[in-house]
């Protein structure tokens, strides 16, 4: 649709942007080469990798093509939520083709694997054991990339006048500096420091350079990939569990808080209603968990069962998704029932975690709260009702309360919905709703129904579940409608064309 | 002295009295008409119905080369905008407005204004004093509350009664400036002494008043 | 390359203001936008990604936490001359801003600001410029 003769606008700007963000991809799926002189030994896979990451880059500079060098117009309804989860879409089915060009893996397993590493959730059918090491590290750049955002990162390398509804519609709400670029810039940077202190931390507790930097850079996404297959409980180290609790918790906060931390404002930092959430809940649930843990046999002594308390409280609320305990099949009901909770509640909203997320949990719980007292107080009586945010208090509106009390009921159907059909697929009730909690919150533990064997059936759910929950269901569901009427227009203006053409 | 007030409502109508009991020229310009009549009936001299702020408005009033301007409309901006008009285009030297944010009273001295009086502010000051002090003892904040000047009431139970100023020991905070005696008002010196239903004012700051009233009067006052 | 982009603070979410704000913020410049209704954001438009800050334009201890000392451009949008003035006059003056600007209604003004190299920008001269411009009278 070109109106005037360099204006670009509707479908063909929809293209366009698609077009770079698919460059993007291609440079993205390059990247692991960079690694390669470390392990030479795995050089005869490098075409699995400059196949497709080539081929991306040269579509998407062809579909890029038409827009390069004209003004761009208004994107129109809600094309923005469209580019967003287009764009999400593309990403995990080119990142899916190293994966099926090695023949290990088919269609579904593959597009399960990245959707898994692009919303950091951390689920995986990939046996790490055998698996090539570039093909780790290629794991854990989609959690890096995902982490932060697709189109955070495209962002940041180009101002563009549309920058700010896309990087609105991929969920960041928050404005570390008041420039757009800058900001993106300085959420990127926040990031690789922190996973670079994190590999040398845990390179000083003894893992080699190749395990640091994968753990880190998991541990940061709150993804949870992990380069052994029984997850940090393989190093049975305080050391290293205390370094992995520390940079979960970071994943998880949200980017302005950490700004926050960064310049030295701690007080305003921990008055934040998050970071004082999670610190609660995680000092609430570790001694529960313990005394869960050894009631049910699987922790030897009190100290242990405060140790893996306290690290599964917070790898299911992080939504990251390590492990130090053998397995949760063999948790019992409340063990269960307990991390699904915190699953579900998730970590702070505007970082890498997944889940409800905590503001919309506090706020919920508030609102209960003060329905309760508006019940038992004298009418009279005046009372202001807030949050604390970074930058202040926020006086919740009725309208803001509803929103949220929404959103958490639209969440709960979505996971109702997904446990049903891993039910039906003959799972447990128990652990269909373990899984499907970590598949929408992204948090990547498993009770065993996931696995490398498990029916398409099963991994398709678990692969919309771990997109939508990474896309916070909404964005998803405006770009379908989006989709639909595109599609709609599309068909009736063929069909005024082919009238035109039939008289 | 040839004095003109721009704006302002019952701060106007007082100010107005006071000054006109000084036996001084005024002229009133003000943008509410029912005000102005009221003016007008009430005191004897010019009232100019306008916008204070609008160059023809000031045409009008004829305050070329008067001495004293006084602003007193309730917003700061507009306050600040009178004051610079009347220094600038109608040669009046002194200028006076009142403020409404404590902080804009340096603003507007840096930017020409002689004088700027944040109201509000030296009310709550004094309020508060007032409320929470007892009643021997009467206090004013000046100077925006840097300094308090204290009225203090001697009776024969204070510790300071019979003694002499030079045994006193007030800190460097503190001074007594003056001591009101019947009808005398003592400038006092180091061996001046101290008699029973003297009146003293003590200048102090704030952090020490408390010191010091408890010192002179034997009691802290809150 | 580094940094050419410059710290901008408009007080006033006039159109004016809004318009100016979203124009810079695309142009890749900071910008922080003051008024002192929050409503009044509504009109920035959607590619806006600066600051929005409620609050009294000439409050200086609001002027300085949104960081009136580094910034390289203040904008004074509001509708009301008299604090566009005062802005103008303390952001000169006071915090010694590189370019100030003033949107004033009333051309009588002028005075108030003259002599500090304010610059001024008179929406009704310019109106009525545009109108000789585009009109077939000959003035």
């Amino acid at each position: 649709m070109e109106n005037g003769r360099n204006e670009i606008g509707g479908r063909q700007l929809v293209a366009g942007y698609l077009g770079v963000v698919l460059m993007l991809i291609g440079g993205i799926i390059l990247l692991p080469l960079a690694a390669l002189p470390a392990f030479w030994d795995e050089v005869s896979m490098a075409r699995y990798f400059t196949v497709p990451g080539v081929a991306a880059v040269f579509a998407g500079y062809v579909m890029y093509l038409p827009i390069k060098g004209r003004e761009a117009l208004r994107l129109t309804g809600h094309q923005d939520a469209l580019i967003v989860v287009l764009s999400w879409v593309l990403a995990i089915v080119f990142c899916a083709v190293p994966f099926m060009m090695t023949g290990n893996y088919d269609f579904t397993q593959a597009v399960f694997e990245c959707t898994s590493g692009w919303s950091t959730t951390g689920l995986s059918v990939v046996d790490v054991t055998r698996c090539p090491r570039i093909f780790l590290l290629y794991r854990s750049i989609m959690l890096f990339f995902g982490g932060v955002g697709l189109v955070l990162v495209m962002v940041s390398v180009l101002s563009d006048r549309h920058g700010m509804r896309l990087y609105s519609a991929e969920g960041h709400s928050d404005r570390l500096l008041p420039n757009l670029v800058k900001s993106a810039r300085m959420i990127i940077a926040i990031y690789m420091g922190y996973i670079l202190s994190g590999t040398l931390l845990y390179m000083f507790f003894g893992m080699d350079w190749f395990d640091g930097l994968n753990h880190s850079i998991a541990a940061l996404s709150t993804g949870g990939f992990s380069t052994k297959a029984e997850s940090i409980g393989y190093y049975d180290s305080l050391g290293i569990e205390l370094v992995t609790i520390v940079l979960m918790l970071l994943g998880c906060t949200n980017f302005l808080a950490h700004l926050f931390l960064i310049r030295g404002k701690l007080k305003t930092f921990f008055r934040y209603c998050e970071v004082r959430f999670m610190l609660m809940i995680c000092g609430f649930f570790t001694p529960v968990m313990a005394v869960l843990l050894l009631y049910a046999g699987l922790s030897g002594n009190v100290g242990q069962g405060f140790r893996d308390g306290l690290f599964q409280v917070v790898t299911a609320l992080t939504t990251t998704g390590f492990q130090t305990v053998d397995s949760f099949a063999a948790f019992s009901s409340p063990l269960l029932l307990v991390m699904t909770l915190l699953m579900l509640v998730g970590g702070g909203t505007g970082s890498t975690a997944g889940g409800i997320k905590q503001i919309r949990v506090w706020i919920a719980l508030k609102s209960l709260y003060w329905s309760m007292r508006s019940r038992i107080s004298r009418k009279r009586t005046v009372y202001s009702d807030s949050i604390q945010k970074l930058d202040g208090k926020e006086f919740l509106t009725a309208r803001g309360r509803l929103d949220t009390l929404e959103f958490i009921g639209v969440y709960l159907s979505v996971f109702m919905l997904g446990t049903m059909v891993l039910c039906m697929c003959g799972f447990d009730i128990g652990d269909s709703m373990f899984e499907f909690a970590s598949a929408l919150g992204t948090v990547g533990l498993s009770v065993g129904i996931t696995s490398y064997d498990a029916s398409p059936a099963v991994l398709w759910t678990e692969t919309a579940g771990m997109f939508v929950g990474r896309l916070e269901i909404y964005v998803v569901f405006v770009a379908a409608v989006q989709l639909g009427r595109e599609i709609k227009h599309g068909a009736q203006k063929r069909g005024r064309r082919w009238k035109k053409y039939a008289r | 002295m040839r004095i003109a007030v721009a704006g302002g409502k019952t701060k106007a109508d007082y100010l107005i009295r006071m000054l006109l009991s000084k036996g001084h020229e005024l002229v009133v310009i003000n943008d509410d008409r029912e005000y102005c009549t009221y003016l007008c009936q009430t005191h004897r001299i010019p009232v100019i119905h306008g916008d204070p702020c609008k160059l023809y408005v000031m045409d009008e009033a004829g305050i070329d080369g008067f001495d004293i301007m006084i602003a007193l409309k309730p917003s700061d901006a507009d306050n600040l905008a009178i004051c610079q008009t009347a220094k600038r285009i109608y040669h009046i030297r002194k200028t006076v407005a009142v403020v409404g944010n404590p902080k804009s009273v340096d603003i507007f001295k840096r930017l020409g204004v002689s004088t700027a009086i944040s109201a509000t502010y030296m009310i709550a000051g004094y309020i508060e004093q007032m409320s929470t002090v007892e009643s021997l003892v009467n206090s004013l904040p000046l100077d925006q509350g840097n300094i308090v000047i204290n009225e203090l009431m001697i009776n024969q139970n204070s510790p300071v009664a019979g003694r002499k100023l030079c045994d006193m020991e007030l800190g460097e905070d503190a001074i007594i400036c003056c001591i009101v005696r019947g009808s005398k008002i003592i400038v006092p010196k180091g061996q001046t002494g101290i008699q029973a239903n003297d009146k003293l004012l003590v200048l102090s700051t704030p952090d020490s008043q408390n010191r010091v009233i408890g010192l002179i009067m034997g009691r802290e006052q809150a | 390359m580094w940094n050419r982009k410059k710290t901008i603070i408009i007080a006033g979410c006039s159109r004016f203001g809004a318009g100016l704000a979203g124009e810079l913020s695309e142009h890749g410049d900071d910008v922080i936008i003051i008024d002192k209704d929050n409503d009044a954001f509504r009109k920035l438009p959607p590619n806006f990604s600066g600051f929005q800050i409620v609050g009294n334009v000439t409050d200086p201890d609001l002027l300085e936490d949104a960081g009136i000392g580094n910034a390289s451009v203040v904008v004074a949008a509001t509708d009301d001359d008299n604090i566009n003035c005062m802005l103008a006059q303390m952001a000169r003056r006071i915090y010694d801003v590189g370019e100030v600007f003033a949107r004033l209604n009333d051309t009588d003004k002028e005075h108030l600001i003259g002599g500090l190299n304010i610059k001024a920008i008179y929406p009704a001269r310019l109106s009525i410029e545009k109108f000789k411009e585009l009109s077939s009278i000959a003035f």
